[in-house]
C-alpha cells in the first residue's frame, strides 16, 4: 500500500446552503408582487395573449412557492429556487386536483387564494429584507 | 438561518479546487469576454435559419435535410462560444447559463417556430383531458387511465383559465422548452450537492440537453413529472444528504483505493444544516411533491422511490424512513386505483424485462432507411454517453471522489424494466431517469481535473459536436411522422362536432390528433389509451389494403360499438411509410374502395384526411 496522500476539503459552497444575499431576495419580492398585480389585472380586464399566458407562467411557476420559502426561511440561494419552484408547481398542482377531485371547480377562486396568501407573506417578509438590503449599500 | 454541519464523504478530485466555483457571483458579469460577441452571432444565424427552413424538404431523414447551414453554422458558433467560457479561470453564472438557455431555445424552439401545431398526434388526447376538466370542474375515473391520474391534466386546465386560453393547443408546442429549463436547473442543484466540479457541471448540462432525445418533455404527464422528480431528488441530495454508513465508507475507500492504486482518506462535505421548522417544512414539501407525481403520472414516481432507495441503502440519504414515506405514498394511490387496474392492470404493471424493453419508434431494425438511421443516431448517442459515464466514474474515483452516488442513481433506472411496461415507453424512462446522472459522469469524463488547456477544447468541442448532431437526428429524424396537419386537426374537430355520440372512430393507423376535444368521452373510449387502429395489426400490414379488406374492417369496428366512423390520414400514410407497414399507395387504394362502398359513406373530406361513415345496419356477410 503506498503512502496516504493528503488532499484537502473540497471548498465550501455557499450557495448550496443557501446564504441569503438580502437584495436578491428584495427583487425577487418585488418581482413576485408584480406578477401578482399584474396577473389580477389582466385577468380582470380579461384580456388574452402572450402576455398574460407569459405572466400566468411566471405566477403558476414561482409565486406560491416563493412566498412559502420566504415564510419558513428557505429562500436563500439556489435551495431558495428550488424549493420556490418545487412548492409552486406543486401547490399548483395539488390544489387544483383536489378541487377536481372534490368537484367544486373554481379556478379564479383558486387563484385569489393564493395570490392573496403570497401577497401576505411577501408583503410580511419585505420589510426586513429591504432594511437589510439598504444596510448593506 | 441556515449552518452547516460536515458530513464523511471521499475527497473531491484535487481539480475541484483549482479553479474556484467562481460562478457564484451572479449577475456580475465583469469584463467583456469573447462569449460577449459570439452568443448574439449564434442567435442571429440561428433566427435566420429558422426563416429559411423550408418544411416542405422534411423525408424519411426528418427535419434536418430541411435545416439550411445557418443553423449547423448557430450551433457551431454556440458550442465554440460555450468552450471559450469554459476556457476561463472566472466566467459568470450568468453567461454560463445563458449559453444554457440558448442550447434548449435552439433546439427546441424550432419546432413551435416552424410548425402550425404542436407536434406528436397524440398529445391531442392530452389536450380533450384538459378541455374536458375546463368543461366539467371534476374527472371520471371509468372513462379512460389520464381521468385516473389527473395531477397534470388539472393544474393544466386551472393554468389555462388563468392565462385566458380555451385550450392548450396555442402554447402547449413550447413545452419541451419550459420543461428543458426547469429540469436542468434542479439538475444543477442536485450536481453541486454530488459535489461535481464547475466546469464538469455545466458540461454535463449540456450534455443532458443534447441528450435528450427521448422526446418525453412535450405536452404531457410524464415530462411534468420528471421535472418534479428532478426537483424532489435536488432536495433530497441537497437537504437530507448524509455520511454513508461505515461498510459503504469502507466499500468506497477500497473502490478508491484499487482505481488509483494509492490510500485515500475520507473527508468532510459540507452540507446544509436545518433548523427543526426548516427540516418540517422541506420534508413536507417533499412529500406532497412526491404525492403530486403520484397522482400525475403512473411510472415516475416509482423512479423516485428507486433512486431514493439506492440513496438510502447506503445510509446516504437519512433519514431512511423518507423513502418508506415515498412507498406508502405510492402504495396508497394504487390501491385507490385498484378498480382501474382489475381492467387495465397490462398498462402498469408486467414482469417481462424483454418485452417492457421494446419500442417500435426506436428501434433502428424496422422501417424506410432513413427511419434506421434516425434509430441507430439515437442508439449511437445513447451510447456515446453511456460510454463517457462510465469514463467519468473512473476518472473520478481514481482522482479519489466517490462516484456511488451518481453510479447508483444512473443503474437504478434500469430496474425498473422489470415491473413496468407501459405502452413500450418504460425505455424512454429508464434512459431519461438515467441520463441527469450520466451526464454527470460523462461531463467528469470530458472536464480537466487541472487547467484548461487546447487538448480539452478539442476534446469536449468535438464530443459536443458529435453528440448534437446525432442528437439532431435521433430526435428530428421522424419529424415527417410527428408533424400534425392542420387539415387533420379540422377532420378531428369536425368529428367530434358532427358525429353521432356513442359511435366509435377506427383509425387506419397510428399517428392522428386523437381525442382532442372535451366531449371525446361521448364516443367510445377503448381500455387503452389510444383508438382502434388497423395498423400495425399484423393482419392488416405488409399488403395493399382493399375492397376484399371493408367486410373485415367492418367486424372491427362493430367489435366496439354497432355504430362507427373510419378515417384515414396523411399522417397515417406517413407512419405506414415510415416504419415499413405497408407498400406506398396502399391506404388511397383503401379510401377508392371505401368511397365506392355502398356500406360506408363519405362523412368529411379535406386535402389531409377523409372520414368515412358506417352506414349498413346489418353486420356483412
Amino acid at each position: 500500500m503506498a503512502e496516504p496522500v493528503a488532499v484537502a476539503a473540497p471548498p465550501r459552497d455557499d450557495a448550496l446552503v443557501g446564504r441569503a444575499d438580502e437584495r436578491w431576495l428584495v427583487a425577487a419580492d418585488l418581482a413576485s408582487l408584480a406578477v401578482i398585480g399584474g396577473l389580477i389585472f389582466l385577468n380582470i380586464a380579461d384580456t388574452g395573449g402572450v402576455v398574460r399566458l407569459a405572466v400566468a407562467l411566471l405566477f403558476v411557476t414561482f409565486v406560491p412557492g416563493w412566498a412559502l420559502a420566504r415564510a419558513v426561511g428557505l429562500a436563500g440561494g439556489l435551495t431558495g429556487l428550488a424549493v420556490a419552484v418545487l412548492s409552486s408547481l406543486t401547490i399548483g398542482a395539488a390544489t387544483s386536483t383536489v378541487m377536481v377531485w372534490a368537484n367544486v371547480w373554481h379556478p379564479i377562486l383558486l387563484f385569489a387564494g393564493l395570490a392573496a396568501v403570497s401577497g401576505v407573506a411577501i408583503l410580511w417578509a419585505l420589510p426586513p429584507a429591504f432594511v437589510a438590503a439598504r444596510l448593506r449599500r | 438561518m441556515i449552518g452547516h454541519r460536515p458530513a464523511a464523504e471521499t475527497a473531491a478530485a484535487p481539480s475541484a479546487r483549482v479553479v474556484a466555483p467562481a460562478e457564484r457571483r451572479l449577475g456580475v458579469l465583469g469584463r467583456f469576454a469573447v462569449a460577449d460577441a459570439l452568443l448574439p452571432v449564434a442567435a442571429v444565424l440561428w433566427l435566420v435559419a429558422v426563416r429559411q427552413t423550408d418544411i416542405g424538404k422534411i423525408n424519411d431523414f426528418g427535419l434536418v435535410p430541411a435545416l439550411p447551414p445557418t443553423f449547423f453554422a448557430a450551433l457551431a458558433v454556440l458550442i465554440v462560444s460555450f468552450i471559450t467560457l469554459l476556457s476561463q479561470e472566472r466566467p459568470s453564472t450568468v453567461r454560463l447559463a445563458l449559453h444554457l438557455i440558448a442550447l434548449v431555445t435552439a433546439l427546441q424552439a424550432v419546432v413551435p417556430l416552424l410548425f402550425p401545431l404542436p407536434q406528436y398526434g397524440y398529445v391531442f388526447k392530452h389536450f380533450g383531458v384538459v378541455e374536458y376538466i375546463n368543461l366539467h370542474g371534476s374527472v371520471d375515473d371509468k372513462i379512460d387511465i389520464y381521468q385516473n391520474w389527473p395531477g397534470f391534466f388539472a393544474f393544466a386546465a386551472w393554468f389555462d383559465d388563468l392565462a385566458g386560453q380555451a385550450t392548450p393547443v396555442p402554447y402547449a408546442a413550447w413545452a419541451p422548452v419550459y420543461f428543458d429549463i426547469l429540469a436542468v436547473l434542479a439538475i444543477n442543484i442536485s450536481l453541486r450537492a454530488l459535489a461535481i466540479p464547475w466546469r464538469a457541471r455545466w458540461i454535463a448540462l449540456f450534455v443532458f440537453v443534447i441528450g435528450n432525445w427521448v422526446g418525453q418533455d412535450y405536452f404531457a404527464p410524464q415530462a411534468f413529472a420528471f421535472v418534479l422528480s428532478q426537483w424532489v431528488l435536488a432536495c433530497l441530495l441537497t437537504l437530507f444528504r448524509a455520511a454513508p454508513a461505515p461498510w459503504i465508507g469502507r466499500l468506497e475507500e477500497f473502490v478508491t483505493n484499487f482505481a488509483r492504486g494509492v490510500y485515500v482518506k475520507t473527508r468532510p462535505l459540507v452540507t446544509p444544516e436545518l433548523t427543526r421548522r426548516q427540516r418540517v417544512a422541506a420534508l413536507l414539501a417533499i412529500f406532497v411533491t412526491f404525492a403530486v407525481i403520484t397522482f400525475s403520472h403512473q411510472l415516475s414516481p416509482y423512479m423516485v422511490i428507486v433512486a431514493a432507495g439506492v440513496l438510502a441503502v447506503p445510509g446516504l440519504l437519512r433519514p431512511r424512513w423518507i423513502v418508506a414515506v415515498l412507498i406508502v405514498i405510492a402504495g396508497s394511490y394504487l390501491i385507490t386505483r385498484y378498480g382501474f387496474l382489475k381492467t387495465h392492470g397490462d398498462l402498469i404493471l408486467s414482469f417481462n424485462p424483454f418485452k417492457n424493453v421494446e419500442n417500435p419508434d426506436s428501434s433502428p431494425n424496422t422501417g424506410v432507411f432513413g427511419k434506421i438511421v434516425t434509430g441507430y443516431a439515437a442508439r449511437a448517442l445513447s451510447l456515446f454517453i453511456w460510454v463517457l459515464a462510465l469514463i467519468g466514474a473512473f476518472r473520478r474515483t481514481r482522482a479519489g471522489t466517490s462516484s456511488l452516488v451518481p453510479l447508483g442513481l444512473f443503474f437504478a433506472p434500469f430496474g425498473i424494466i422489470f415491473g413496468q411496461e407501459y405502452g413500450g415507453e418504460a425505455i424512454y424512462r429508464v434512459f431519461l431517469f438515467s441520463l441527469p446522472w450520466a451526464a454527470a459522469l460523462a461531463g467528469v469524463a470530458l472536464a480537466p481535473r487541472l487547467a484548461w488547456t487546447w487538448w480539452a477544447s478539442a476534446r469536449v468541442g468535438i464530443s459536443i459536436a458529435v453528440m448534437t448532431v446525432l442528437f439532431l437526428q435521433a430526435y428530428f429524424g421522424l419529424a415527417q411522422v410527428n408533424y400534425t396537419r392542420p387539415d387533420e386537426v379540422a377532420a378531428s374537430n369536425y368529428f367530434f362536432e358532427h358525429a353521432r355520440p356513442g359511435s366509435v372512430l377506427i383509425l387506419a393507423a397510428p399517428n392522428y390528433p386523437e381525442r382532442g376535444s372535451e366531449i371525446y368521452n361521448h364516443f367510445v373510449v377503448t381500455s387503452g389509451a389510444y383508438d382502434p387502429k388497423l395498423v400495425p395489426n399484423p393482419e392488416f400490414t405488409h399488403r395493399v389494403l382493399g375492397a376484399d379488406d371493408l367486410g373485415t374492417i367492418e367486424n372491427v369496428l362493430r367489435s366496439y360499438a354497432p355504430h362507427g366512423y373510419f378515417a384515414i390520414t396523411t399522417g397515417m400514410k406517413i407512419y405506414a411509410h415510415e416504419y415499413d407497414l405497408l407498400p406506398d399507395g396502399s391506404l388511397d387504394n383503401l379510401d377508392q374502395a371505401m368511397a365506392a362502398s355502398k356500406r360506408w359513406k363519405l362523412f368529411y373530406r379535406n386535402g389531409d384526411a377523409v372520414i368515412y361513415e358506417l352506414v349498413a345496419t346489418a353486420p356483412p356477410k
